[in-house]
């Protein structure tokens, strides 16, 4: 038995050609807007692309229930999805804990590359991203939440400085600590020690 | 795909631009449907959201009657693209509420562009005649005099759902009869339904009756009058729709795992403890976990004979725990057994005798005649009626549900596994004269054929080809993967000593090198089943391969002694480290001068005279083990190799779209070695290629 939506009635139109079933139009330019930026703050804090859909889907399910109450006065659309994001991540990873596993594999990342059009330099790089993804997780979490809102997000200084409710000045300064305490702990991790197989 | 790249902003001290660049220069590729599925599924919550925001009456039940189309999902045109939308009020004033009229409720369906009348019959003669008025199609209907009505809603989906399910009866399910009931309710005061009709029939007499016999199971909150509970009727259409793909059905026993590759957690106090080192001179005797599993099977054969009780199949093709595991017994011929018991357990259950045992024993048979689909459909509707009746099994006959669905998913995993195909392009450049012939390519990808001889005829140039042509297929492994481990997960969590399980889940986490969880695992897994041999041999495997060989040996040891005879002699055989002369004498002799041979052996390698010695002779046991745990046997093609040359660098596993798989394993210099596997078998098995390649190995470089 199937329920209404994983059907396809009998002489209908093919799934992929009916037409989508309305959201808020302001929530709709949502979605189409920022829905990148949280899944990528999202992905560059947790393990797994499976773990990044299911986070990016809480986030905007709750959004999408507070939707009615949401006060654009308080925060900008984005801004406020990304702190929902925050702490759905937060919640997602106090889970892992509880169960007590937090590793990566590099089998769990191949969504996340480096652009570049070699085969050996692209293995060689998503090694790299894997030991940077890592260290960031040995960061505290001020330090991993600047991180990915600046290179997971894709906010600039200003836009950050807005989220975290921060001056431009502070913002640079704390990213520049972040990548300073990153650098060290990669270099700090041995090669072997910082692959998990 | 995304990808934002970061002007620098502020000016950072060159020791870390370099950090900020190559961070900037990630990218993040996002699955292609993820962005449509989820704004589907948001769409479907605003939807629902709507109408339960939506004031009193008349969207109220609209939400009562989307709740039930969902439930029942609803395939047929009228059905699915209509809205019941309640327009007037069930209780009007002067009508005391709970006193059904016939003209007292009103209905409506609309659909795109026109409204359409639903036309019903009435459950009873004492019920209302019609409910036929119509109301405008929007706005508030009711006056302003109109007491304020709150329909039911309906309480429970996921509940709801498995019962409908358990009800459907799996006979017109494998005949793939299906159909949609409109069922009508009087919901009592207390949201209960104490009489259900059918308002439409489906055409089907056993799904009208199978939808009335789920009607008293529905819960939902009671209308409201004013504020005040009173009875209605509802009614709303129930689809039940054969699915032989069960594609949808997973979700409904089990939520994949965010993690598939974590340890499960059972609810009790002393989990984390028991992964502490495990002290080997106080283990248990094995002897106490098959005597706990003899009972929880004894308990599980009485439950099947019980199923089977209006039929004389358990005398004549028995005894119950044969058939619990699918197996023939008996001198009848396997296939004409299995017909025949088969053949009585869908009786069973056509006759509402099925229960949870017979359901597996039905479901071990049919993965034997080649019906996967349906035993995995047969093992859930297992587990729906042990979550519905928690009283009716004990948690090993439920682990076994669990445990079986998961196999079956794990199948469907390794056949799926790490497969990809080389583009033909990838041979650019790359020169082989004299493989120029072999094989043709498909499509734009080179064919398995092709693969093969320039792996044997020109390995350098193929370790190239793949290196830069190798595209791994988007075949949803990793969502075999983690529902496969959400089965293993449920099994060990309801049986923490299930054997089963615990070898497949800690397997699965060795052949990612998961080694810490393995241990883990492992010492949970001995703990609780009593120092069960496989247990121990998975912890030796975990602490042979981080570095900790002396402790690798004494569990390996701890397993030996607790094994059977003739598993212990496979572990410890020496076959696949003898020259072919040795070999033959070897193979011939008795167990107890195979022993004796075996001691000599490794003796002469320095084994207690030496750490390298002892390290030497715990990886062959370490390799044993994995083979067995691994393919089933160490003596096995797979098995062969893998014992012989231990766990390769890397493989590539190609499939020719025919449902065979070619496994290239890459011991670095000189050829692949390559097997072939079908995808719904567990045997991996050299090429005629492969087998002559490590035939050759053997005389070329006889083992040390």
């Amino acid at each position: 038995m199937r329920t209404e939506q994983d059907v396809t009635p009998k002489g209908a139109e093919p799934r992929h050609a009916r037409p989508e079933a309305p959201l808020p139009s302001d929530f709709e330019a949502w979605y189409v807007e920022h829905r990148s930026a949280v899944y990528r703050y999202v992905r560059f804090r947790v393990a797994t692309r499976e773990a990044a859909e299911d986070v990016t889907s809480v986030v905007f399910m709750k959004a999408l229930k507070s939707f009615p109450r949401y006060d654009e006065a308080k925060a900008a659309p984005r801004t406020w999805l990304l702190r929902i994001a925050r702490n759905a991540v937060t919640d997602h990873l106090r889970a892992l804990q509880r169960r007590g596993s937090l590793h990566v594999s590099l089998d769990s990342i191949p969504d996340l590359v480096a652009d570049v059009p070699s085969h050996d330099e692209r293995v060689i790089r998503q090694e790299r991203i894997q030991k940077l993804l890592n260290g960031s997780r040995t960061l505290r979490q001020a330090d991993q939440e600047i991180l990915s809102l600046r290179f997971g997000a894709g906010l600039d200084n200003a836009e950050i400085a807005e989220h975290l409710r921060i001056s431009n000045n502070a913002v640079a300064v704390r990213l520049h600590r972040a990548l300073k305490r990153l650098r060290i702990s990669v270099e700090r991790s041995a090669p072997e020690s910082m692959d998990p197989r | 795909m995304m990808e934002r790249r970061h002007p620098s902003e502020e000016p950072l001290p060159e020791e870390l631009r370099g950090l900020h660049d190559e961070l900037s220069a990630f990218r993040c590729e996002e699955r292609p449907s993820f962005g449509p599925e989820l704004r589907s599924e948001l769409a479907r919550a605003w939807a629902e959201e709507s109408v339960r925001r939506s004031a009193p009456w008349s969207r109220h039940l609209a939400t009562a009657a989307v709740v039930a189309l969902l439930v029942g999902g609803a395939a047929v045109p009228g059905a699915r693209a209509s809205i019941v939308r309640f327009i007037g009020s069930i209780g009007r004033p002067g009508v005391e509420a709970g006193t059904p009229t016939p003209d007292e409720a009103k209905l409506e369906v609309t659909e795109p562009g026109a409204a359409e009348r639903i036309s019903r019959r009435e459950p009873s003669g004492t019920e209302p005649a019609t409910m036929a008025a119509v109301a405008p199609a929007s706005g508030p209907a009711a006056s302003s005099n109109e007491p304020v009505m709150v329909a039911p809603e309906m309480l429970g989906r996921v509940a709801t759902e498995e019962l409908l399910q358990s009800v459907y009866p799996l006979a017109l399910q494998r005949r793939g009869v299906g159909g949609t009931v409109w069922l009508r309710l009087w919901v009592d005061d207390r949201g209960r339904p104490v009489d259900a009709g059918i308002s439409r029939s489906s055409g089907v007499d056993e799904l009208d009756d199978a939808a009335l016999r789920a009607a008293p199971g529905f819960v939902f909150t009671p209308a409201l009058q004013d504020g005040r509970p009173v009875a209605t009727w509802i009614e709303f259409p129930v689809l039940f729709e054969p699915d032989p793909t069960e594609a949808h059905a997973p979700g409904r026993i089990l939520q994949p795992l965010v993690d598939p590759l974590s340890l499960p957690t059972v609810p009790r106090a002393d989990w984390w403890q028991l992964s502490e080192p495990l002290d080997l001179e106080r283990l248990p005797e094995a002897g106490d976990i098959a005597d706990a599993d003899a009972s929880a099977r004894d308990r599980a054969a009485a439950l099947l004979e019980a199923a089977l009780s209006q039929t004389d199949v358990a005398r004549r093709y028995g005894p119950a725990p044969s058939i619990l595991r699918g197996e023939a017994s008996g001198r009848m011929a396997p296939t004409e057994w299995r017909e025949a018991v088969s053949g009585a357990l869908v009786e069973a259950i056509d006759l509402g005798m099925e229960n949870p045992a017979s359901l597996l024993a039905l479901g071990r048979i049919r993965i034997r005649q080649g019906l996967r689909g349906e035993a995995r459909s047969l093992f859930e509707r297992g587990l729906r009626m042990t979550l519905r009746e928690p009283s009716l099994t004990d948690a090993w006959l439920v682990a076994e549900l669990h445990f079986e669905r998961g196999s079956l998913l794990r199948d469907r995993w390794l056949g799926s596994r790490e497969v990809g195909r080389v583009r033909s392009e990838a041979f650019a450049g790359a020169q082989c004269p004299a493989a120029r012939l072999s094989g043709g390519a498909g499509a734009g990808y080179a064919s398995v054929e092709r693969l093969v001889a320039w792996n044997y005829l020109c390995p350098t140039a193929m370790a190239h080809v793949f290196g830069g042509g190798y595209e791994p297929a988007n075949t949803g492994s990793a969502g075999d993967l983690s529902l496969m481990m959400a089965s293993l997960h449920a099994a060990i969590e309801v049986y923490p000593a299930h054997v089963g399980a615990n070898t497949d889940l800690l397997v699965t986490l060795a052949m990612y090198e998961r080694w810490d969880d393995v241990l883990s695992g492992a010492r949970r897994f001995t703990r609780v089943s009593g120092g069960h041999p496989d247990g121990l041999l998975l912890a030796g495997l975990a602490l042979q391969q981080i570095g900790r060989a002396a402790e690798a040996r004494e569990h390996f040891e701890a397993a030996l002694e607790r094994m059977p005879d003739a598993d212990a002699a496979d572990l410890t055989d020496l076959r696949e480290l003898l020259g072919s002369a040795e070999r033959a004498l070897y193979v011939r002799l008795a167990p107890a001068e195979r022993t004796a041979w075996e001691d000599d052996y490794w003796r002469t390698r320095g084994r207690g005279a030496s750490e390298a010695g002892d390290a030497r002779w715990v990886e062959h046991l370490a390799r044993a083990a994995f083979a067995r745990l691994r393919f089933g046997t160490p003596f096995g093609d797979a098995g062969e190799v893998w014992v012989r040359f231990g766990r390769p660098d890397n493989v590539h596993i190609v499939d020719d779209g025919s449902g065979r798989l070619t496994e290239f394993w890459d011991y670095g210099s000189g050829p692949d070695i390559t097997f072939v596997r079908w995808v719904s078998s567990k045997r991996t098995e050299l090429t005629p290629e492969g087998r002559a390649y490590v035939d050759d190995l053997g005389k070329i470089y006889p083992p040390q």
